[in-house]
């Protein structure tokens, strides 16, 4: 490797497409990338710091082993795609509506309830059928569409019983009618660069469930709306999914281990080039852009040093990166 | 292309040992998804179909 080239890594815990896509990327941008198996990782946190790399691409399909593995190797001053922060807002349904919210975004009707009485009342403000969402999952599983307050009342019952604090907190959404279709839009940095539509005669769309992939155009009014979903979690490399209702485009949710092994072909964008790249800028100028946030004239301002890592082991404890 | 039979509990695959990698999947004759989990020694598990925290 040549002194100037940016040291980078990827760490994985799956080898999905996705992971393989990218590491030819690298390859392909003719630069070497270190393979980090998560399981085979340890980091002694009484050791001093070791920035062994410029970027690190956070690819776990644990959301935990993912968000640790951020932390660790923002707090040894490696920029991670995703940062920390995003992750942990991301793989939270509820943190998610709340940035959401907060920045303008529109979304689904959310109500989130702690109490089986209390969630059976919103569910007829919110009006039936109403989605019942885990805060933490993804790929669509245990989300469930309730026609009547007998049927919130008995998923609210199975949840008591099976116990466990994911099922304390009760995420309800309106039920948004679709045209057998949503949209999802990938995210890298400040720009959109790819869309597709995700078809399926079944209401859960995710591909990853069977829904099938198309080419959706990107326009201005899609564009801004991923954007600035994107910004208010905390911008990097993202996949914001989207419905079409009667009262226009909604931001459902924002994903931020993103996959897009059939998307490729569908849109024409070489979607893992376009991640590389954006990882490559930031191995170049960190403090311009770290973390992947958006660095154009009408992009948030970059937060500062802090605001990176809040987060920081204590200085005598901060671990080796391995 | 090296092609090697490793048998495992969960059956056997037919494996490029030069060319595996750390969370690689293989599907063995007996059709069980097994993961590459170390490859020195080369070891496999059967690997988890998902779990609560998994995701995008």
């Amino acid at each position: 490797m040549s002194p100037t080239q940016p040291r980078v890594a990827v760490v994985y815990d799956r080898l999905r497409p996705e992971e393989r896509l990218l590491f030819a990327a690298f390859e392909a941008a003719g630069v070497a990338v270190d393979r980090l198996y998560a399981p085979q990782l340890a980091f002694d946190l009484g050791a001093a710091p070791e920035r062994r790399y410029d970027v690190v691409l956070e690819r776990c399909t644990s959301q935990a082993r993912g968000l640790a593995l951020a932390r660790l190797y923002a707090a040894a001053g490696s920029v991670v795609l995703n940062r920390a922060e995003v992750i942990e807002t991301c793989g939270d349904k509820l943190a998610t509506s709340a940035v959401l919210a907060a920045a303008g975004v529109p979304t689904p009707r959310t109500v989130v309830a702690f109490g089986a009485e209390e969630a059976l009342e919103r569910c007829e403000e919110l009006g039936y059928p109403v989605v019942l969402k885990p805060v933490v999952g993804s790929w669509g599983r245990m989300v469930s569409r309730l026609s009547d307050a007998d049927a919130v009342a008995a998923v609210l019952e199975h949840k008591e019983v099976l116990g466990g604090p994911a099922h304390r907190v009760i995420y309800l959404q309106e039920h948004v009618e679709k045209p057998g279709r949503d949209i999802r839009a990938f995210v890298v940095g400040d720009r959109v660069v790819a869309a597709i539509y995700r078809e399926s005669e079944h209401w859960i769309t995710n591909t990853a469930r069977g829904g099938v992939a198309r080419a959706c155009p990107v326009d201005d009014r899609l564009a801004e709306l991923a954007l600035r979903a994107a910004r208010a979690v905390g911008g990097g490399v993202l996949a914001v999914d989207l419905v079409e209702s009667d009262r226009g485009l909604l931001v459902v949710e924002v994903n931020h281990t993103m996959e897009f092994r059939n998307s490729i072909e569908t849109t024409g964008v070489d979607i893992p080039g376009e991640v590389v790249r954006h990882a490559l800028m930031l191995a170049s100028a960190p403090a311009a852009g770290a973390g992947g946030v958006p660095t154009g004239a009408d992009a948030v301002p970059p937060p500062d040093a802090d605001a990176w890592a809040p987060w920081r082991p204590p200085a005598s404890r901060v671990p080796a990166v391995g | 292309m090296p092609i090697t039979t490793v048998r495992t509990p969960h059956g056997a695959v037919d494996v490029d040992t030069t060319a595996l990698e750390l969370g690689e999947l293989l599907v063995s004759d007996d059709g069980v998804e097994l993961e590459v989990v170390s490859l020195a020694p080369l070891r496999f598990e059967p690997a988890p179909m998902e779990d609560e925290d998994w995701g995008e």
